[in-house]
């Protein structure tokens, strides 16, 4: 048993209080399980089959999707990069600065897409753009952290090289660290991405447009089968993102 | 000729200085292999010389230019001057052989000419003659992270050369790779020194290493200079300054 310490046993105990907590909160009930089965004949009798009459309809929507998930993501790495150096203990000198700066970038990443959806939905009016504003607020924030946790973990040798050469400092810094990050980047930009498509499509719930709008309207006009349709084309294009992405990362590693 | 006054280096938090009062003048020509236990000053030393490493007392003078009470600017017009080699390389990954070279020339470019790589024809021709002179006569278009331990330090030293340096700084340069590779590395930066008539400054941890190639041996020990001579005068009673329990 030389494994176990004591304290595991406080652990345990614990963990099993939380999960016993959680379960009273959530009004969990073994007995519901049974109606489960229901899930199945709901699928089967309502939702399929799926109706493709609304597939041209639903291509131009699914094409709002990607684009919302594009531009929202593609600008947000755009503010991102700069800021990440700026936000990186070893590339950002200035304590205050960075500060500063790693503040603005929690506060971002704490408010979720939907509130900023919200508000811009008022603020803009329904449209994508509302999408496109809330996907690129919130990115901003996720991939400034992430991006600058790569900078400060990148090795200090090629920098120290570039400033042995008497390079200018933000000169040593881009080409010392970037090239070091940059499949990370594409990495976590790529997985952005592809949340930044699933995001959307609640923002469309709000009126953001896209694929998700549709399948909120089908839900509540009770058309099942379109909503089969439109499900097809949210996997279709998750998937196709996700393979997008490990192809392009393969190419730069 | 670099000329140390009474240098001292502390490292925040610790209690001895990592260079201790050191005073040392070495001369244009000169190839110097400074010798020391892991610990002694020897990469502080020379981190010191191009101010990669500022120092807490004293001054360092090189061609009679105080190096560290310098502007930034003028630190980096001195650092262009002085090509320096490392133990790990740290060549910029994921670039090839010739873009890593032509980085050796980013202290003289401007920012916007650095950035989108406008090197001229002549920087070209000479990169590809540097690489030559460090048998990479092939290797130009390849990816630096392709190489082996011996290629990557050919293209470190390639990059040096590419400042077109009055010093040339190695801070441990063979100390990953295989003995054979490392004397050959030896002979090819004393050959190098020898051409261009620099002053050289490695540090080494193989004593017949710089026993063969040096021409004056500085020994470092607790970050005091305990031993300064030639390779001859590098007798037992010295070694056991230098190494000795």
């Amino acid at each position: 048993m030389i494994w176990f310490r004591k304290r595991y046993i406080f652990y345990a105990g614990f963990i099993i209080f939380l999960t016993w907590w959680s379960l009273e909160q959530t009004e969990f009930e073994w007995a519901k399980f049974q109606q489960l089965s229901n899930a199945f004949t709901f699928i089967n009798d309502r939702i399929l089959p799926p109706d493709f009459s609304i597939t041209s309809l639903l291509l131009h929507e699914a094409f709002v999707t990607l684009a919302i998930a594009f531009l929202g993501t593609f600008f947000a790495l755009l503010i991102a990069l700069p800021i990440s150096f700026a936000s990186a203990s070893n590339t950002c000198t200035n304590r205050l600065i960075y500060t500063w700066n790693r503040v603005v970038l929690s506060v971002l990443r704490s408010v979720p897409e939907i509130v900023f959806g919200l508000i811009f939905v008022v603020v803009v009016g329904l449209s994508p753009f509302a999408a496109v504003m809330a996907v690129f607020l919130h990115n901003i924030g996720v991939l400034g952290k992430l991006i600058s946790e790569l900078i400060e973990a990148a090795d200090e040798g090629p920098h120290e090289a570039m400033k042995s050469v008497g390079a200018k400092r933000h000169i040593a810094s881009l080409f010392a660290i970037v090239p070091q990050i940059w499949p990370n980047v594409l990495s976590h930009y790529f997985y952005r991405f592809e949340v930044a498509i699933r995001t959307s499509l609640v923002l469309g719930f709000i009126g953001g447009g896209g694929l998700g709008q549709q399948l909120f309207n089908q839900f509540q006009s009770i058309n099942y089968h379109a909503m089969a349709t439109s499900i097809i084309f949210i996997m279709v294009l998750v998937i196709a993102v996700d393979l997008l992405g490990s192809y392009v990362r393969k190419r730069v590693i | 000729m670099i000329q140390l006054r009474e240098v001292t280096v502390r490292y925040p938090g610790s209690s001895y200085p990592a260079i201790d009062q050191l005073s040392v003048d070495i001369y244009k020509e000169e190839f110097v292999c400074v010798l020391g236990k892991s610990g002694a000053g020897k990469s502080t030393f020379i981190r010191t010389l191009n101010a990669l490493q500022p120092v807490s007392e004293g001054e360092v003078l090189v061609s009679d230019q105080a190096v560290h009470s310098a502007s930034e600017k003028q630190q980096r017009s001195m650092r262009m001057k002085a090509g320096m080699i490392f133990q790990h390389f740290h060549l910029i990954p994921r670039l090839t052989v010739l873009q890593n070279v032509l980085t050796g020339r980013f202290g003289q470019k401007k920012s916007y000419q650095a950035l989108l790589g406008l090197f001229s024809h002549e920087e070209r021709e000479q990169a590809y003659h540097i690489l030559r002179q460090v048998g990479l006569n092939d290797m130009a278009q390849r990816r630096v992270d392709a190489l082996s331990g011996g290629q990557k330090q050919r293209v470190g030293i390639a990059r040096s050369l590419m400042q077109d340096p009055e010093i040339f700084l190695g801070d441990e340069p063979v100390a990953s790779l295989d003995p054979s590779t490392s004397e050959t590395i030896f002979h090819l930066l004393r050959k190098i020194h020898d051409e261009k008539q620099l002053l050289s400054i490695m540090n080494v941890h193989d004593v017949s290493l710089a026993r063969k190639y040096a021409s004056r041996i500085l020994g470092l020990r607790d970050g005091k200079l305990v031993f300064d001579g030639g390779p001859d005068e590098l007798d037992e009673a010295a070694y056991q300054t230098i190494y000795g329990a």
